[in-house]
């Protein structure tokens, strides 16, 4: 039975696509809910981290129904793939959302008693959430691409 | 299993370079974005300022000073050579023989006008006035004459007179007797030349008459004045004895008359130079005149250097290559701009005025009367009108359109009285002496079109391969103009979209061998071909059918072509044979979409409410349509009765009289200003936000600025620009005049002193050489390199409407074409060693009488194609950085608060970033501060100094308006932004311009390579580590199959 033979790397590996589906949650509720990302999309952001849980996915799926030459070339590549991708959705949305941080924190006396309203404040706090989980998520991954979706058999 | 081990490593490697990889390039995309705030926070520095003369943005031309002396020089030589015109040359008068002895009569003849320097006039030590001109080129001069005109005459001297602008007393030359320098404001104008009967009186010996040798040539010079602030009044010249001659003060007076008489009696030939800016009315002296001379020459107004150029036209050293730049007339009320001139006031027009009832000015009564040129009444002066009726029929282009309808086209009754000063009925060859574009040359040539080219897209241009074949035997430089006639279809008639029947495009020199022919290319942008239709298309309209180009000397030669072309011959009329041919070339249909947009902004009306009737909501004023000569006739508006309080559109009028353009709006709060750490300094300022003013560092930057200097120093500016305390920038200082740098540079080494205010607007207009215009802007350019300024009122390109016009001196033609193109020339010239050279006074400044209020009102085809058009090359196709604007209204807004000419035309339609200053704030009920803002205005010249804010008045008011205070403009986000916008552009064009003359250089702080490292290794490692990674993996799966 595969599923016994579910080793740490596959652990890990299904960890990090549920942190990046967090991530993507926390980002969606960012840009659905009030403030100050409302309707801030960032663009290919949840097409490039479902891309990547995807990638992981059948990576394990694929491992668990076949165990030869080629699964193991593909669900390699899939594998590396999936946290680089999902390092690329990181990086657009570290983009799309550091002039917004930068104004809400970091602005002058004046203008952060306008800016820094619970709203907007939820707002930010939300969007770095998610970039923490999509983080990890990312980090999770490649450590997770160091061990063997399955167990060695007896 | 050892091998498995290593599949995962590799494997797991692979994944964490990859990502690496990713993360080092696109956080070092991400990062340069944030490289100054990066920069902030390490104390890196990424980028370097050069700032040695090498590395220089923009360069000197000129190792030393006196090279740049000499340069300058040179153009001014230039100038004179190019732009001195020959009108008439007969009985082998010119060029003039070093044989024959030359007597010179005429108070101009030894103290040419200006006789004083300053901002006209540069006054180096080594300037050339005419008498040093000719005797320098080794012209005998009578002494007999020279001497009673110079210690008799003349006696110059110097006195202490009050600065106009200081009152500070100063020593000036002065003269016993001399011309009248300044007309005044519409008053009586004396022409002063001392008369043959008092010669004796004044010095001359009995005998004089016998120095005389004879073959002697009589060279007589007459002068007419000008200035700011002065507006010639037709019929109000003074004789020398000072009374009154109903004369026109532009026509040659009895008294001068006399001169030349007496020239004609004592020498064998006899020369008149003309030494003015305003269009003189030579009838007595032109061919057939009681007074007749040999020659007449235009030597416009000159400046240190001119008259070397001008002797050697009259020598004949170098061909005569200057053309007139506006139409000589037997009368200049033969003009139909004079009719409608100086202005007149509404029946009521004191309904406008309010006793302590404005708001803004609660308790003041404000007045609607006129004030002068220089302000100092309480009044809206908004009183006061012109209606130029005359439509685009200004100059040549209402004299040869009439000339080509009286044999082109009977039924528009061309051959009418409307019009006529020299007989029953109008003819062209009793009303105009001497044509705009004539000039003589002293070599004969022809000139034709050897190749056309109409790229009629958007952005395309018309090329003219003119080939000019010099048939004399001496080698010379010679003039090509190009001129067109577009058609005049049933669509124009029905729209009144008014066309000449002759219209200049543009022209250049070329120097030909004797007996050779050369090329001379010209092109000029199609888009000034197309006519602007205010009624049906609301836009730009080529009409379909056939456009005729032509090489003439002159106006009255191209039309004379066009009609032969067209089958007409002197027997129909024509008074000369055609002497060139014509081009076609067709435009197959009508096409209204390819210049209806411009730079990205759609073209359509902007300025109906500058048409009297759209204010008065009926037929008031007809306006000049060539398909009616005799029933559009303008008639004088003056004389009829306009009243405001008859208007449907009563309230909006007044409102719009008192300078109410924009009222300072409450309930939408303005952001405050946002430090993100940028400054305006070399550090931050690099190529790509001097290319490109959407980069987002110049919006950022300017919402540094608060709301106190935003708005502060847009309506507090003038001598210099302001010090916005958050961004550090640097205060500009703005200078004078049109001939150039009026400043002096001190040469410590030499000890001795330059000025390079060498050049004369008159002359580079007459030389009708955009080339020399460029080489001049250069030259002007070097010269603020060389004196460390920078921002310059440096040309001026009004359209000459009238010859009336106290400031014509300042600006260049009747014609907007031959502006546009000349002004094209100077500011590219600056532009390319980035000196802000903003041209004078854009938007009708027709007349100085009552600059600071009256309306002008006319047809939004004439707002577009005569005076805005002149502006058009200079702004727009040689990206020029700066403008001034006019004092007067635009219809009943003020020119300085017109939104759409400024927003729409300027900044839209023509692209133009740079400044956009007002003309002398000098009445505070005229201008108005939140108006010119929303305009568009970067700096209102109020002669504020550095600093300005608007709380710097009484109690927080802002010390000019004190109705605005910092609260109430803090509840006005839209005219805070537009401020910050104005500002930008500001800002924008001090980093195009010299005043940021360094060049910056990128270098690599430790984490651009920490990061290109990062992003080097993660790559070899990914690619190492996969294949690894694979060559193990198949490794691990051909043993477990074993």
């Amino acid at each position: 039975m595969r599923m016994k033979k579910l080793s740490v790397g596959a652990c890990l590996t299904c960890l990090a696509a549920v942190l990046a589906i967090v991530a993507l949650i926390a980002y969606a509720s960012n840009i659905g809910g009030e403030g100050y990302y409302k309707d801030a999309a960032v663009n290919g952001f949840p097409w490039m981290v479902i891309g990547g849980v995807l990638c992981l996915a059948v990576a394990v799926g694929l491992y668990l129904y076949k165990d030869n030459k080629g699964v193991e070339l593909v669900t390699g590549i899939l594998r590396i793939g999936a946290p680089a991708l999902m390092a690329v959705a990181l990086m657009n949305l570290i983009a799309g959302r550091v002039d917004g941080l930068g104004y809400i924190y970091f602005s002058n006396a004046d203008v952060a008693r306008e800016v820094q309203t619970a709203a907007n404040l939820g707002s930010a706090q939300t969007a770095i959430w998610s970039m923490a989980l999509l983080g990890v998520a990312i980090l999770v991954a490649v450590v997770a691409a160091f061990f063997r979706l399955r167990k060695k058999d007896a | 299993m050892k091998s498995q081990k290593w599949t995962g490593l590799f494997r797991g490697l692979a994944a964490l370079m990859a990502c690496l990889y990713v993360l080092a390039t696109l956080g070092a995309g991400m990062t340069d974005s944030y490289r100054n705030q990066i920069d902030g926070m390490l104390g890196t520095n990424s980028y370097v300022t050069v700032n040695d003369e090498e590395a220089a943005r923009f360069k000197k031309d000129y190792a030393t000073i006196e090279e740049m002396a000499a340069a300058a020089k040179d153009i001014a030589v230039r100038e004179g050579e190019e732009g001195t015109v020959v009108m008439k040359n007969d009985n082998g008068a010119l060029p003039l023989s070093k044989d024959s002895e030359v007597v010179l009569f005429g108070l101009a003849a030894y103290a040419p006008y200006p006789y004083t320097s300053g901002d006209l006039k540069a006054g180096n030590a080594d300037a050339v006035d005419l008498v040093a001109a000719l005797e320098n080129a080794g012209v005998k001069l009578n002494e007999t004459v020279k001497n009673f005109y110079l210690n008799g005459i003349l006696n110059k001297h110097t006195e202490m007179v009050p600065n106009r602008w200081t009152g500070e007393l100063q020593e000036t030359v002065a003269y016993d007797n001399i011309y009248v320098a300044a007309p005044g404001d519409m008053a009586q104008y004396q022409v002063v030349e001392v008369p043959v009967s008092m010669f004796e009186e004044k010095g001359a010996p009995a005998d004089w008459k016998a120095s005389i040798q004879p073959g002697s040539v009589g060279i007589v010079v007459f002068a007419r004045g000008a200035g700011e602030g002065n507006t010639y009044a037709p019929g109000s010249a003074l004789n020398f004895a000072g009374e009154a001659t109903g004369k026109d003060p532009l026509a040659l007076s009895d008294d001068e008359l006399s001169i030349v008489d007496v020239a004609k009696e004592t020498c064998d030939k006899v020369i008149v130079l003309i030494n003015s800016g305003n269009t003189m009315v030579l009838k007595d002296i032109a061919k057939g005149g009681a007074h007749e001379v040999d020659a007449i020459c235009y030597i416009g107004v000159i400046n240190d250097y001119q008259l070397t150029g001008t002797a050697k036209v009259l020598l004949g050293e170098v061909n005569a290559t200057g053309a007139l730049p506006d139409t000589y007339l037997a009368d200049n009320a033969a003009n139909p701009a004079v009719v409608n001139f100086g202005g007149e006031y509404y029946a009521d027009y004191e309904i406008v005025g309010q006793e302590g009832t404005d708001p803004r000015y609660p308790g003041e009564t404000i007045g609607n009367t006129k004030a002068s040129s220089f302000g100092g009444a309480t009044t809206y002066n908004g009183g006061h009108y012109i209606v130029e009726a005359e439509g685009i029929y200004v100059g040549y282009k209402y004299f040869e359109t009439r000339y080509y309808d009286a044999i082109m086209n009977p039924g528009y009754k061309a051959v009418s009285a409307p019009g006529a000063t020299q007989g029953e009925t109008w003819n062209y060859g009793a009303e105009v002496l001497y044509p705009f574009g004539h000039g003589l040359s002293y070599l004969d040539y022809t000139q034709k079109i050897k190749s056309l080219n109409v790229d009629n897209s958007e952005n395309g241009e018309i090329t003219a391969v003119v080939e000019i074949k010099n048939n004399g035997d001496k080698e010379g430089l010679f003039l090509a103009q190009l001129y067109v006639q577009q058609p005049y279809t049933d669509y124009d008639r029905q729209n009144l979209v008014e066309k000449s029947a002759v219209t200049f495009l543009s022209s250049g020199k070329v120097k030909v061998a004797a007996g050779g022919t050369a090329d001379v290319t010209i092109t000029v942008p199609t888009k000034y071909l197309a006519s602007y239709d205010y009624k049906q298309a609301k836009t730009y309209i080529l009409d379909e059918g056939d456009y005729l180009f032509t090489a003439a000397a002159g106006s009255h030669e191209a039309v004379n072509n066009f009609l032969a072309h067209q089958g007409k011959t002197v027997a129909d009329g024509m008074d000369a044979e055609a002497k060139g041919e014509v081009t076609v070339w067709n435009l197959a249909s009508f096409d209204k979409t390819t210049f209806a947009q411009a730079n990205g902004t759609a073209i359509t009306n902007v300025a109906d409410d500058a048409d009297l009737n759209y204010w008065t909501g009926k037929d008031t004023v007809t306006y000049l349509s060539r398909q009616d000569w005799e029933g559009t006739y303008p008639i004088n508006y003056n004389q009829v009765e306009i009243k405001i309080g008859d208007s449907p559109k009563k309230d909006a009028w007044i409102a719009e009289l008192r300078n109410q353009t924009y009222a300072i709006q409450s309930g939408n709060p303005a952001a405050e200003a946002v430090d993100k750490g940028l400054r305006f300094d070399a550090a931050n300022i690099h190529d790509e936000q001097i290319a490109d003013i959407g980069d987002a560092y110049w919006d950022d930057l300017v919402h540094e600025i608060s709301i106190d200097e935003a708005v502060g120093a847009v309506i507090h500016g003038g001598s210099t620009s302001d010090t916005l305390s958050t961004i550090e920038n640097p205060i500009v200082y703005q200078n004078e005049g049109v001939s150039g740098f009026t400043s002096a540079y001190n040469d410590e080494a030499s000890g001795k002193t330059y000025k390079f205010n060498i050049h004369s607007q008159t002359l580079i207009g007459s030389s009708f050489n955009p080339q020399l215009a460029y080489e001049w802007g250069l030259v002007e350019g070097n010269s603020g390199l060389w004196l460390n300024r920078y921002d310059l009122w440096g040309t001026g390109l009004t359209q000459r409407r009238t010859p009336y016009n106290g400031r014509n001196y300042e600006y260049i033609s009747e014609h907007p074409m031959l502006t546009n193109r000349i002004g094209y020339g100077i500011l590219k010239g600056c532009t390319e060693k980035g000196i802000m050279n903003g041209p004078k006074h854009m938007g009708f400044n027709d007349q100085e009488h009552n600059r600071g209020g009256v309306s002008a009102y006319m047809t939004e085809q004439k707002f577009r194609e005569t005076d805005l058009r002149g502006f058009q090359g200079g702004l727009s196709d040689a990206d020029g950085m700066a403008v001034m604007i006019a004092f007067n209204r635009i219809g009943a807004t003020n020119a300085a608060q017109h939104p759409t000419m400024i927003n729409k035309i300027v900044r839209g339609e023509w692209g133009f970033t740079g400044l956009i200053s007002t003309d002398m704030m000098n009445n505070k009920y005229y201008f108005n501060a939140e108006s010119m803002v929303m305009a568009g205005i970067t700096q209102v010249a109020d002669f504020a100094q550095n600093d300005s804010h608007i709380n710097q008045g009484d109690s927080g008011n802002d010390k000019t308006w004190g109705y605005i205070t910092l609260d109430k403009v803090k509840d006005d986000a839209t005219l805070v932004e537009k401020a910050r916008e104005n500002l930008k552009y500001q800002l924008y064009t001090f980093a195009r311009s010299a005043v940021l003359n360094v060049r910056t250089e990128r270098v690599a702080t430790w984490w651009d390579n920490a990061l290109s490292t990062l992003k080097t290794v993660s790559l070899v490692l990914a690619i190492v580590s996969a294949v690894a990674w694979i060559a193990t993996a198949l490794m691990n799966k051909k043993k477990e199959r074993a």
